[in-house]
């Protein structure tokens, strides 16, 4: 896996499994509680509009520190498209964007909290989500707990959530909404 | 307030260690004057006392009205309690779902090598969401919930906050239900109530956001400070300097226009005395104690509109203002192998070692050690009874301490003043790092401006910053020492409007814009009789912010007619990018409108010059070491040297408040304004003889000069790119290689790309060798040769030098393409199996031949795919923006190989990499062997062991039993894994190494 050959497909390589590399060489070390552990690639566009975001998560905690909140980890720190930009250039309303308290693994120090992330769509269009810890928790080091699992769904506007998996795509009416929940961090020593 | 015309005028920077102030006497006459911003045993405020103690009035005695026509202020007051975190208590009110928007911000981290991730502490202390909503367009999707309101507002206030920030999105434009939760809190009895659609009418909710916390957080502890100031005045016009350059009335001065108060000063002081001087294109250099200011200047003020202040994002015009952490104190290390200056300063407590507080080594010391400060002939303010000289004999002792440690780390035989001399070094090579930053890179030849120096510490390394820049004159104003405080007094009243738009300019568009502004200059125009400026003295200037369609960065533009702002942008463009897109329509992103209040008209009195004046007899001869030999200086008083005289470098000017260096090859003249203008009279030496051994000094030098280099070129990239992966969120590395492909160094905003590109030079090398010709370029992003994935493309540009055989480095820039073909749009398909399906795969393709981009071949590829690019334009539009930057990276490497030599260079590029190198051997030396196993979502699992070896002083990184090629896309390329392994050992340093191939060398995979 970490050396393809020719035609192996990497698209997520570069965004999900250097961010394990990380974690993974990070844990031999010892030395903190894992981030997030992902970047949650998420995709949505039609014929008329595209768009693409990593959305941030919980930050690992160390032996003296608590991992940060809602925060870009690791191998990423891409900026994140202003509110009122990604309303004005596509067919969408961000209903909320907020952290996602208690996501963070409890411990000595704890690790940094996840995000919630609802954006509803205004037009029909493809949404794609392409993350990872949505079945095992990113770790917790010392004794700490690991942070909470990530979650990723639609509210459709009759009322019915459909769950997605960690690598999704699905297609989306006007008023649906897409939740991202991003794991938070994992703790450090024991609590 | 009426003031009398006739009366005195002051003119006050109240500084964080100092407040400046000058004195315009009712005869006409200026005084400078200084004075500790902070002695409460003495004085109550520093403003004040200076005042005082100018009018020769005791402490009790009222100051008597009709005496003062006008005090203009510059203020630290909002700066400082932004920056320690003290201002007034603040409840921020939002729209629903976003109490957190403020807080998260962009996600980005301030350091990406922190593994302890520190995030600048809040502004406010608590936050309501509203119900409320606005969409982009206008309409109202719900309505204000007044009751919940109520509610929430008297909370706050009922816990004792006096202050509110109001914020709704699209707040900027549809202002209603902002104006109606104002109404609300002044109801309640907030007695701050700062709105975003007032303090910041600019679309971006987070900055905007920003800035009304900060203007609600601050602005108070501001009023007070003013209040208190004009109530020890009576009844005087007092006027407070702008963050934008322009004064306002007391009675107007907000929080959001003061943080850069002070500063801004210093801009118009630069600007209006070389004016004087006839000189306008400027360099504002303002060196101090812990920081310098450097701003450019050609005959207008910029304005930056998107600011980031001590982790706070700031939309309100400010003055452009690089500024950068270093300055006299900042503290000078030696690391086993490397000199470093910075960037810890010694601050002002305990100050520089020769400040008697048991400080550490810094730049000020260094002055002192090779002779360029000199103790008798500074203020004698030191010791327990701040009268004692500074204390030189401490300085030659730390120095002789530190060439004993070097020459024990590194055999490196080097006298203690020439190890001060190698630190001044690369302290001027990063003052014309930031310099260069806020001029070449934006298009300016910086070698054809006047370098105004001025602050306290300038004088002594003026000379020296000019020479590295290739600038030929340096200007020194008699209030240099003072010339924040110079510049409050000849500043203009301004009042400043903008106001967001987000239209694509047509023929129908001026019209609105037209109506606009003329709303604007209305209200601007009130403002301004408000304040008491009579109306035939004043003017207007309006600007249009334009950009072209899909791009991010708008230029600000001279209003005018459709076809005149179109050409005035091209030609702006032009400039800054050095090209333009006909093709592209323009968007008008905001209009700003300033009413000026013409100032003091002031000019420096004409002189007579005495055509045959010779420089009085020197106040001493001191021994002062520069430019590698010992030279017996004279040391002149500069107020003895009259209009004519003429003093050849090596020379040191005594002023009160300062010192200035006549550097040899330099030569100084008073002019008929009484100005000293120091101008290089022997052409610099185009090649500087030193060394190919590693040098302590050079090592540091070429490591910040290499960096430097990848940042011009990411400067170009980021501002002529297409993608807004690349523009907006910096998805995009540069870097410069040696000839076998080693990363040399690099400029990574993403960690992912750290390291990585080497993989991809080094197939180009091997594949094109012996084939290459200067002038070719080309390009890669294939996975499984060095690439990333597929929508990160490599480009690549072999450096050649005339009349030497073979590639001699290579420059390379990658950049996320927005699209790149595959099955989904935006080229990040969730599920592909095959590489095809994630667009098109460049293996080592030809871009340019000798100069000539090869189009048609490379559209061809592009489209061709059997999933192609959606936007080849784009596409192409990203890759002739790598080829300016790789370009950019070409020129400065000829100018380095000009300057210093090819061998020497080539010499460097291996030193770097040993250094780096040894500085990961130093934590290696710290691991222990251990293991982890890795499970993901995917089924998969990584699997990892770190042998080290402590002899060999290496680390073996075993993958073996992580799993097989996935059939699915979660396979990372090899170039992934370095990127990873580098960033985490980077991590484990925790300092400023350098990023290079070295780093890698310890680690065994």
């Amino acid at each position: 896996m970490l050396n393809p050959v020719y035609p192996a497909a990497v698209v997520a390589g570069n965004v999900e499994t250097s961010q394990a590399i990380t974690d993974a060489l990070f844990g031999a070390l010892g030395i903190m509680g894992a981030a997030q552990g992902t970047m949650n690639n998420f995709t949505f566009g039609n014929d008329n509009h595209q768009y693409y975001e990593t959305i941030c998560g919980g930050g690992g905690a160390g032996p003296d520190y608590q991992g940060a909140d809602g925060v870009h980890t690791n191998m990423t720190n891409t900026r994140l498209t202003d509110p009122e930009i990604l309303e004005w250039r596509f067919p969408v309303l961000l209903e909320s964007f907020s952290l996602r308290r208690g996501s963070g693994g409890a411990g000595r120090y704890r690790g940094g909290d996840g995000v919630i992330r609802k954006v509803k769509f205004l037009e029909g269009m493809t949404a794609s989500i392409l993350s990872g810890h949505r079945e095992i928790p990113p770790y917790g080091m010392a004794g700490g707990d690991p942070g909470k699992i990530g979650h990723n769904y639609v509210l459709r506007t009759d009322g019915s959530i459909d769950e997605l998996r960690g690598t999704d795509s699905t297609e989306v009416e006007a008023n649906d909404v897409m939740v991202i929940e991003t794991p938070g961090g994992g703790g450090y020593g024991k609590a | 307030m009426t003031g009398n015309a006739n009366g005195w005028q002051f003119w006050v920077d109240r500084g964080g260690t100092f407040t400046d102030l000058v004195a315009r006497r009712p005869d006409g006459s200026l005084h400078a004057y200084k004075l500790l911003s902070e002695n409460p045993e003495r004085y109550k405020d520093a403003a004040i006392q200076g005042i005082r103690d100018q009018l020769e009035i005791g402490q009790d005695t009222p100051i008597p009205d009709g005496l003062i026509d006008a005090v203009k202020m510059g203020t630290t007051v909002a700066t400082n309690a932004l920056l320690e975190r003290k201002g007034d208590r603040t409840l921020l009110v939002i729209t629903e779902g976003f109490a957190d928007q403020l807080r998260i911000g962009y996600q980005n981290r301030p350091k990406i090598f922190a593994r302890k991730i520190e995030l600048p502490e809040l502004l406010y202390e608590q936050v309501a969401e509203v119900k409320e909503r606005y969409n982009a367009q206008g309409e109202e999707l719900e309505p204000v919930d007044i009751e919940g309101t109520r509610v929430a507002l008297q909370a706050g206030y009922d816990d004792g906050i006096r202050s509110v920030a109001i914020c709704f999105m699209h707040g900027y434009r549809y202002h209603d239900h902002e104006k109606t939760v104002a109404e609300i809190a002044r109801d309640v009895g907030f007695t701050q109530i700062s709105v975003s659609h007032e303090v910041s009418p600019l679309m971006k909710l987070v900055g905007r956001g920003d800035t009304t916390v900060v203007d609600a957080y601050v602005s108070p502890i501001l009023r007070r400070y003013v209040d208190q100031v004009a109530s020890s005045l009576g009844d005087v016009r007092l006027m407070f300097m702008q963050s934008n350059g322009g004064l306002t009335d007391a009675r107007f001065f907000q929080g959001k226009d003061s943080i850069l108060s002070g500063p801004a000063g210093g801009i118009v002081g630069a600007a209006r005395t070389a004016a004087m001087a006839g000189y306008t294109k400027l360099i504002g250099f303002d060196m101090g104690g812990t920081s310098t200011d450097v701003a450019h200047y050609n005959g207008e003020y910029e304005r930056a509109f998107e600011t980031l202040v001590a982790g706070v994002r700031m939309r309100a015009p400010m003055m452009h203002i690089h500024t950068v952490a270093a300055g006299g104190g900042s503290i000078l290390h030696f690391d086993g192998s490397r000199y470093r200056v910075g960037p810890d300063s010694a601050g002002a407590n305990p100050g520089p070692a020769c400040y008697r507080r048991g400080g550490p080594l810094s730049v000020t010391d260094a002055n002192v050690m090779v002779g360029k400060i000199n103790p008798d002939f500074f203020p004698q303010v030191f010791g327990p009874d701040g009268d004692q000289p500074m204390d030189s004999e401490v300085v030659f002792q730390k120095f002789a301490d530190m060439s004993a440690e070097i020459e024990k780390s590194t055999g490196d035989k080097r006298t203690p003043v020439e190890v001060a001399d190698g630190f001044l070094k690369i302290a001027v090579e990063n003052m014309a790092n930031a310099i260069k930053q806020i001029s070449v890179q934006r298009g300016y030849d910086v070698t054809e401006y006047t370098l105004n120096c001025f602050g306290g510490a300038g004088g002594q390394h003026a000379c020296l910053v000019a020479d590295s820049l290739g600038m030929k004159r340096v200007f020194v104003h008699p209030f240099a020492g003072v010339l924040s405080a110079y510049g409050m007094g000849l500043a203009d009243q301004r009042v400043m409007r903008e106001r967001a738009v987000e239209a694509k300019m047509d023929g129908a568009l001026i019209e609105t814009l037209d109506n606009a502004l003329q709303e604007m200059e209305e209200d601007g125009r009130a403002e301004m009789e408000r304040q008491g400026v009579d109306t035939s003295r004043t003017s207007v200037i309006s600007k249009a912010h334009l950009r072209y369609e899909g791009t991010d960065t708008a230029l600000v533009i001279d209003f005018g007619s459709r076809d005149e702002i179109i050409e005035r942008f091209e030609e702006a463009h032009r400039q800054q990018f050095g090209f333009i897109s006909p093709e592209k329509g323009h968007i008008v992103e905001a209009l700003s409108l300033e009413v000026i209040g013409e100032g003091e008209v002031l000019e420096d009195p004409v002189l007579p010059v005495d055509e045959n004046a010779v420089a009085p007899d020197p106040l001493a001869t001191v021994s002062m070491y520069s430019a590698n030999e010992t030279h017996d200086t004279p040391v002149y008083d500069r107020e003895a040297l009259v209009p004519g005289c003429k003093v050849d470098g090596p020379a040191i000017l005594k002023e009160a408040n300062a010192t200035t260096v006549v550097e040899p090859g330099w030569q100084a003249e008073v002019t008929k304004h009484n100005h000293v203008v120091i101008t290089r009279v022997v052409a610099l030496p185009k090649r500087v003889a030193i060394g190919t051994q590693a040098d302590p000094v050079m090592l540091e030098v070429f490591n910040n000069l290499f960096m430097s280099i990848a940042e011009q070129m990411g400067g170009v990239l980021q501002n002529t790119s297409y993608s807004v992966n690349i523009k907006e969120r910096l998805d995009f590395s540069c870097a410069i290689f040696d000839t076998s492909g080693d990363l040399v160094a690099n400029a990574p905003h993403i960690p992912v790309h750290l390291g990585s590109m080497s993989e991809s030079v080094k197939t180009v090398a091997r594949q094109r060798e012996g084939t290459m010709k200067p002038g070719d370029v080309y390009m890669l992003n294939t996975p499984y040769n060095g690439g990333t994935h597929l929508p990160d493309v490599t480009v690549i540009t072999p450096v050649f030098e005339e009349g030497v055989d073979g590639v001699l480095f290579y420059v390379a820039s990658r950049g996320h393409h927005a699209e790149i073909g595959g099955i989904t749009p935006g080229s990040v398909p969730p599920y592909s199996k095959h590489i095809d399906e994630e667009g098109v795969l460049l293996d080592d393709v030809q871009l340019v031949a000798e100069g000539t981009i090869l189009e048609a071949e490379i559209e061809k590829i592009f489209t061709s795919n059997k999933y192609p690019t959606r936007n080849f334009h784009h596409n192409l539009g990203d890759l002739k923006a790598q080829i300016a930057a790789n370009e950019k990276g070409v020129q400065e490497l000829h100018n380095m190989v000009e300057h210093f030599g090819l061998d020497v260079v080539t010499a460097y590029m291996q030193h770097v990499q040993d250094n780096a190198e040894e500085t990961v051997r130093r934590v290696i030396d710290t691991l222990h062997d251990s293991s982890f196993e890795y499970e993901m979502d995917i089924g998969a699992k990584i699997k990892v062991a770190i042998t080290v070896d402590k002899a060999a002083r290496t680390a073996r990184l075993d993958f073996t039993g992580t799993s097989e090629q996935q059939n699915n896309n979660f396979n990372a390329p090899s170039a992934i894994c370095i990127a990873a392994t580098l960033y985490v050992f980077r991590t484990l340093v925790d300092d400023d190494i350098p990023l290079n191939a070295g780093c890698l060398k310890p680690l065994i995979s």
